[in-house]
């Protein structure tokens, strides 16, 4: 618990309308998108790099753990207190600072929403391509603690790829900057990169500057249709081989195509597999990209591809992508979306063992996701009340995890560790591995204030 | 329905949070227990009997203004604000101790008096005896204080070839305040007493100005009774059964604010806008945010909560000043309240409700 004389300083630093301490704040403020929940004893607001480093030395004094929250769109539990202490909430930080077009960069705020970053940037011909689905309302401070990915990762990668340069309020409440205002520097160890996807363990961003990318002039969405796993994955990899550059390439197995169809209102081929891959780039070159991606995922076993170069159709397309995972949370009462991924030659035989793991566990699984970055969303559909079935939906994750690392993935590709994977860390890491991470974590934080419990 | 009948609804609920591009109450405070998925996580916790209401907790549950526009930005389509609904049905058992009296006055007002606003019943405009089967029912909102509204309505209605029955003082009050604040069994019965009311008249078709009566009639009488007469909206009326021409003698911009009961919760969207864009020298421009998107103009909170109402009814003006509109219509008396007094600090724009517009173009003025 918090004493009130440490409110009341929190009071005096971000004034008293910045700061609650009701219990029905402090509920609500218990829970993100995971299925997890901690309550904080205080939330506060703050709207400056100062108002967070006094926040953070007080914090540190007093021995006071602090967690950073943005949207609380989290899928792993990040922004929840698992040792109580400070909700540090940084959604009223919202400045657009500095837009630069001929640099092809942007500063914010950590609690601009992305959305309206893009919204900002277009009358300037410029966007920022990491919008993950929940771009809506997720910050960029939120995505760059995240490391989040966007649609199109397959040529836009992830967060990490678009961070230039951080200003972090450190656990003792020191403001550091790191990075650097070019497109590449090697002086020093890589400190940007440490931070992005940090979970909010090792600093608090209250200034974030951001590279961007032109608007591309034409995007056409292909659909192709696949009767096995397999030939779904030759779809992934061969398309990327193929040197057609796609922007992203998503995949929805025939569960999921089905509710996504129902939920949408669209009629849309059933099929095993349905991959939709996105070609974007000059006007000229996107037909005979496409003319050559078909004939790659003809050769890979698709039985069918279609194409769609008008706007209208291609929203019809991404309309059913985006219902898969809505679409399919109405199918049960409670809804859990993992998050793995693999080496893209690796996606047909992931498809494949998370089918069999689902039968042999039990457990309605419906799985699609970002397949261009061998990044899969395994959704399984259950009912959080029945504890019998949550012991199956356990054991079905942890066999997940392993068939994971064995095909050399990752337990999570860009929802984090947080909470809902740190047991599964040592699949992937050995003890060696994991205390070098520990003892970063110990260089930062010293008295492990900064979002405890969370990753390691 | 209880609030155990929307378990499954709250459990649909992903917490993903998008609700947070809609929500009014969130956009102003930034409070996540005033957005939409805070409040189903106090349903949430209500059901489950993990939490005591305190006045905090009434105050998040009450703030909602139902506008609904949550459902829209909601991935799976939960229900949040029937489930609003349902929990403060709830707390209206349970602790209505915790109920700000305004709202426990605005409800015997309507039990006693036949209107929320606890003035005697005589202060409701006067009657008109009309076609007996053809009904315009006022509504308490316009008869009490805008009566000019309604005798525009009527204006409107004649000129067109209906001559509606105005019951003044005897037209009961259609009891949304009840249902909206969770007084569900008081509504129950005003439902039906006014169901047979109007009944036993004779009445076939009523006609609403009010997008609020015309959304209780309509619909949440049908949850509990079965009508035996239509209801419409009167722009519903004026694009279907007439032919509406007018002109304004100087140009005029014009832009339209969606009410929430009629737009959202009911779908008409069209016949507004082809009224307006059949007036000649008025020129039709859409706010920035329209149709399902349309931004609630925190009437329903105004009286409990003045300073956030304000903020949304500043954001619906800031709108039209945006797309350089001089007037703002809307249909509805709330709505139109609100946008007025955000209004009135702008001296480029105006509210202007639809019937006083229309009049005023049928007379060519």
């Amino acid at each position: 618990m918090i004493s009130d004389a440490v409110v009341r300083k929190l009071e005096d630093i971000v004034g008293s309308e910045n700061v609650s301490t009701s219990p029905t704040d402090l509920h609500v403020y218990s829970y993100d998108a995971s299925i997890a929940h901690a309550t904080p004893d205080v939330i506060v607001w703050p709207q400056t790099t100062e108002q967070v480093s006094q926040i953070m030395k007080l914090a540190y004094e007093e021995e006071i753990p602090v967690t950073p929250r943005g949207a609380g769109s989290c899928l792993s539990g990040g922004p929840l207190p698992l040792k109580g202490g400070i909700s540090i909430t940084m959604t009223k930080m919202t400045r657009i600072l500095d837009l630069n077009p001929n640099r092809l960069q942007v500063s914010v705020e950590p609690g601009v929403v992305v959305d309206r970053l893009n919204e900002y940037l277009q009358p300037h011909g410029l966007f920022y391509p990491i919008n993950p689905a929940s771009s809506s309302i997720a910050t960029i401070g939120g995505c760059v603690g995240e490391d989040a990915g966007p649609l199109r990762g397959v040529k836009y990668g992830t967060t990490k790829n678009w961070v230039l340069g951080l200003e972090v309020v450190l656990p003792n409440g020191k403001v550091i900057h790191v990075g650097s205002k070019t497109f590449k520097h090697v002086a020093g160890y890589d400190l940007v990169r440490l931070m992005v996807g940090s979970e909010g363990t090792l600093g608090i961003f209250t200034k974030i500057n951001l590279r961007l990318a032109p608007i591309p002039e034409a995007v056409a969405v292909a659909s192709a249709f696949f009767d096995s796993a397999d030939a779904a994955g030759k779809g992934v990899r061969d398309a990327i081989l193929s040197g057609v550059d796609p922007s992203g390439i998503e995949l929805m197995e025939r569960a999921v195509v089905e509710a996504a169809s129902k939920h949408a209102g669209l009629k849309l081929p059933q099929a095993e597999f349905l991959i939709l891959y996105e070609i974007a780039g000059s006007k000229e070159s996107i037909e005979p990209r496409v003319r050559k991606l078909a004939k790659v995922l003809k050769e890979a076993g698709a039985t069918a591809v279609d194409v769609a170069y008008e706007a209208e159709e291609r929203a019809r397309l991404w309309k059913a992508r985006k219902a898969a995972f809505p679409a399919l949370s109405r199918l049960r009462p409670t809804c859990i979306m993992e998050d793995v991924a693999v080496p893209i030659d690796n996606v047909g035989k992931l498809l494949e063992a998370l089918r069999s793991l689902a039968k042999k566990h039990d457990v309605m699984v419906a799985t699609f996701g970002h397949a261009g970055d061998g990044d899969l969303h395994p959704t399984i559909t259950t009912d959080e009340r029945d504890e019998e079935e949550m012991k199956r939906v356990a054991a079905f994750r942890a066999d997940m995890y392993k068939a994971v690392v064995d095909l050399e993935g990752t337990i999570t590709g860009e929802h984090g560790v947080g909470i809902t994977k740190k047991p599964y860390l040592k699949l992937q890491f050995r003890e060696d591995e994991i205390e070098v991470m520990r003892s970063i974590k110990r260089a930062i934080d010293p008295k492990n204030i900064l979002n405890p419990g969370k990753i390691i | 329905m209880s609030l155990k009948d929307y378990e499954g609804e709250i459990y649909t609920c992903l917490r993903c949070g998008f609700c947070q591009a809609g929500c009014p109450t969130f956009r102003h405070t930034l409070n996540e227990s005033l957005n939409a998925r805070g409040r189903v996580i106090l349903a949430k916790l209500y059901l489950t009997g993990q939490y005591t209401p305190d006045e905090d907790y009434m105050q998040r549950v009450l703030s909602c203004t139902l506008c609904d526009i949550c459902k829209v930005k909601c991935p799976p389509k939960v229900e949040v604000a029937e489930i609003v609904e349902a929990l403060r049905s709830e707390l209206w058992r349970s602790h209505r101790d915790l109920y700000p009296q305004d709202i426990v006055e605005s409800i015997n007002s309507i039990l006693e008096r036949q209107n929320p606003f606890g003035v005697p019943r005589e202060q409701k405009m006067r009657s008109y005896e009309g076609e007996s089967s053809v009904l315009f029912f006022v509504g308490c909102s316009s008869s009490v204080y805008y009566p000019h509204m309604a005798e525009n309505t009527l204006q409107v209605l004649r000129a067109l070839g209906l001559n509606p029955t105005v019951l003044g003082q005897e037209e009961p009050c259609c009891g949304y305040r009840l249902v909206e604040m969770g007084a569900v069994d008081e509504f129950k019965r005003v439902a039906s007493e006014v169901v047979s009311f109007l009944e036993n008249r004779g009445v076939e078709l009523v006609i609403t100005n009010c997008p609020t009566c015309y959304k209780t009639l309509k619909e949440y009488y049908k949850r509990y009774t079965s009508l035996t007469f239509e209801v419409m909206h009167i722009t519903e009326w004026l694009v279907k059964e007439a032919k509406f021409e007018g002109e304004l003698s100087e140009p005029m911009t014009v832009t339209y604010h969606d009410p929430c009961h009629l737009g959202r919760s009911m779908g008409v969207y069209e016949e507004p806008r082809q009224l307006l864009e059949s007036i000649r020298n008025l020129k039709f421009v859409e706010l920035p945010k329209s149709r399902e998107e349309s931004i609630c103009c925190g009437g329903p909170i105004r009286a409990l909560y003045p300073e956030l109402a304000s903020k949304m009814s500043d954001e619906v003006v800031q709108g039209a000043i945006e797309v350089g509109a001089s007037q703002i219509v809307s249909s509805c008396t709330t709505c139109y309240r609100s946008i007025a007094s955000s209004a009135a600090f702008h001296a480029e724009v105006d509210a202007l409700d639809l019937p006083t517009l229309l009049a005023r173009a049928l007379r060519r003025g």
